[in-house]
């Protein structure tokens, strides 16, 4: 310390005063003192615009300026440097003033020596030192949390706000209205717990640890927000209090629900076009099947045929003589039958290959094809029981295929009811709980969740759907359904699932056929 | 009563022999079946049928143009024709009698009854 040099500016009128002070500066043994001596404070000001000092003593009572006002002046020309306040003893009150505004410490005139003057002001340049750095990292610190968006706050044990960051302004009031409210208050009552845990487990371990949470503002407004903690310890290492950084993420959130959104929308649209794409191979393939089967049709129609007129001619032959016989002959004529029936539905539909898809109401499709059977339910006592939704959602359909596929299942529910009794139909619309498929072959064509438009036909005439599953009564028969004297229930059920449709079988309990065709409506 | 004398015209030759077994075991008619449509001119100016059942589609003649021949025939253009066709369903021959424009039709398949109820509508039992 004594090697270095201390730059002092000395500025005192009484010259004695003055010597008595070089002098003890001079002297001092723990420190090395360049001692610049004035008079004036006006000489002192005009000398402080060109030279650099470690410190200033000053004394109060100038010829041009006394008191606080010389202190002032001096001390507004160089701020950064320490000034000690020489006054007489009468003057204390003066000096306490100076200190107040500023200046370091006083010296009373007549009862200081050369050690305590030197120590004096040494601690005045350690303190005036230690005063910048600290203003330095105040400024530092203020500069960052006023610029921040993060939210910065302290916390004591009891979540009471001890600090917060002007960034807090937006959300809840400048920081002073706030300081020493308690945090817990805006955060969203179901998510209090939570954090208040996880606060306190912060407070237990000293260990900080990242949430997510909801606050909820005085003007209704819900915020998300991340925060970090972190504990702040006291001298014994035990945590006291808590620094918490946070982060409005609602934005975030918000974007990422759209994103999230936007993505489920592109899965389905990718499903839907997956779908679609699957119901073009299907429609191909299913023209070149029916162009294929048309074909085959026509050739298996002439061998069918001397197989019919064979029965015929075998039944007039025999007779009545022999029961099995005539039992054979009736069995072949019926399988006869059923085949030319499949025939015939092969050959109609294959001449449908011109298929013209629009979107239709379902109900619409209904009340045409019911139009083409009245006179067939006026002649057999037939009450027509009909309950068809409006304002149906539409579906992608060849008009005259598919009115075609309701003619079929109307006639052969009428057919079946030879004497008389009720033909019900409906549509509506409706959303599936379950996965609907015909079979392994095409699993889950309708998915729960869809929606449907469905059209029912049901009838309670004498007719059942055979099927190698039907062991019981009331029970949907997903393969091998072939109507009793009905021509083409398996050909009915290709047509409709080219179009993403299905064909629900059910015999009913009470007797009859219950046929449900349905639609997938597309989102 | 004489017998009704029945030309039967079909390709397949197993559909003309059965339905000329059906026929004739009714008692009521006498029947010859034809195979070739280039043949049925001949065969009807040899047999004088009552009723002719043509087979619309033939692979070496077309019904319709075995008609016309026969129409052209001053000896043979009386003869009553009635066209046998797989083209058409029971349903769109709508009218009862099965005529389109001027035209007996009997869909396929032929079932015995059917047949002889048009073979007496058009000619009588």
């Amino acid at each position: 310390m004594r090697d270095h040099l201390i730059k002092l500016l000395l500025v005192e009128d009484e010259p004695l005063s003055s010597e008595v002070v070089q002098e003890m500066l001079q002297q001092s043994p723990s420190a090395r003192f360049q001692v610049t001596p004035l008079r004036r404070l006006d000489e002192t000001l005009a000398l402080l615009e060109s030279e650099q000092f470690d410190v200033i003593l000053l004394d109060l009572s100038l010829p041009d300026r006394q008191g606080v006002a010389a202190f002032a002046a001096v001390h507004a020309r160089a701020p950064s440097v320490p000034i000690i306040v020489l006054t007489g003893s009468a003057d204390e009150p003066l000096a306490f003033q100076a200190v107040r505004e500023g200046a370091q410490d006083y010296l009373m005139k007549g009862e200081f020596d050369g050690k305590m003057i030197s120590r004096v002001v040494r601690y005045a340049i350690e303190r005036k030192r230690a005063e910048q750095a600290l203003r330095q990292s105040e400024e530092f610190f203020r500069l960052i949390t006023e610029n921040v968006t993060d939210l910065i706050a302290v916390l004591d044990q009891d979540g009471n706000r001890l600090y917060n960051s002007p960034s807090y302004q937006k959300s809840l009031g400048d920081s002073g209205s706030i300081e020493g409210t308690n945090s817990f208050k805006e955060i969203h009552p179901e998510d209090k717990e939570k954090i208040r845990g996880i606060f306190q487990e912060t407070l237990r371990t000293g260990r900080g640890q990242r949430a997510e949470y909801r606050m909820l503002l005085t003007d209704g407004s819900v915020r998300h927000i991340e925060s970090q903690g972190s504990a702040v310890r006291d001298e014994t290492g035990r945590p006291v209090k808590v620094i918490v950084v946070s982060r409005d993420i609602t934005d975030r959130k918000q974007q990422m629900e759209v994103l999230e959104n936007t993505l489920a929308d592109l899965n389905r649209a990718h499903e839907d076009l997956k779908a679609a794409q699957s119901r073009l191979i299907e429609s191909e393939k299913l023209e070149a099947i029916s162009t294929f089967a048309g074909g085959i049709a026509h050739e298996v129609k002439n061998p069918l045929q001397t197989i019919t007129l064979g029965i015929d001619f075998l039944s007039t032959c025999v007779g009545e003589t022999d029961p099995n016989v005539t039992m054979v002959l009736n069995d072949m004529s019926s399988a006869a039958k059923r085949a030319d029936g499949v025939i015939r539905g092969l050959v109609e539909f294959s001449a449908y290959n011109k298929r013209d898809v629009k979107d239709h109401d379902l109900s619409d499709v209904v009340e045409q094809a019911l139009r083409s059977v009245e006179s067939e339910l006026a002649g057999r006592s037939i009450r027509l029981q009909k309950e068809l939704a409006s304002g149906l959602p539409a579906v992608p359909l060849d008009l005259k295929t598919m009115k075609h596929v309701l003619l079929n299942l109307l006639m052969s529910a009428i057919e079946s009811m030879s004497r008389g009794g009720v033909l019900s139909v409906k549509t509506y619309s409706s959303c599936l709980l379950e996965n609907q498929g015909w079979s392994d072959r095409t699993p889950g064509q309708l998915k729960a969740g869809d929606t449907i438009v469905a059209a029912e036909v049901e009838d309670n005439g004498s007719g059942v759907i055979e099927s190698k599953l039907a062991d019981s009564s009331q029970r949907s028969f997903p393969t091998e359904m072939i109507r009793k004297g009905v021509l083409d229930v398996m050909v009915l059920k290709k047509v409709v699932e080219l179009y993403g449709g299905m064909i629900q079988t059910t015999n009913r309990k009470e007797g009859g056929v219950r046929v449900t065709i349905m639609f997938k409506v597309a989102r | 009563m004489s017998k009704k004398r029945i030309l039967i015209v079909d390709d397949e030759a197993s559909i003309t022999r059965l339905l000329r077994l059906n026929l004739e075991q009714t008692g009521r008619y006498e029947v010859r079946e034809e195979n070739l449509g280039a043949k049925v001119h001949d065969a009807a100016a040899e047999f004088r049928p009552d009723l002719i059942l043509l087979d619309v589609m033939m692979p070496d003649m077309d019904g319709g143009d075995v008609a016309a021949s026969l129409k052209e025939d001053p000896a043979l253009r009386k003869i009553p024709v009635v066209f046998l066709t797989a083209a058409v369903k029971k349903e769109e021959l709508g009218a009862p009698d099965g005529k389109i424009g001027g035209r007996t039709y009997i869909a396929k398949p032929l079932n015995v009854q059917g047949v002889i109820s048009v073979i007496e509508r058009t000619i009588g039992k």
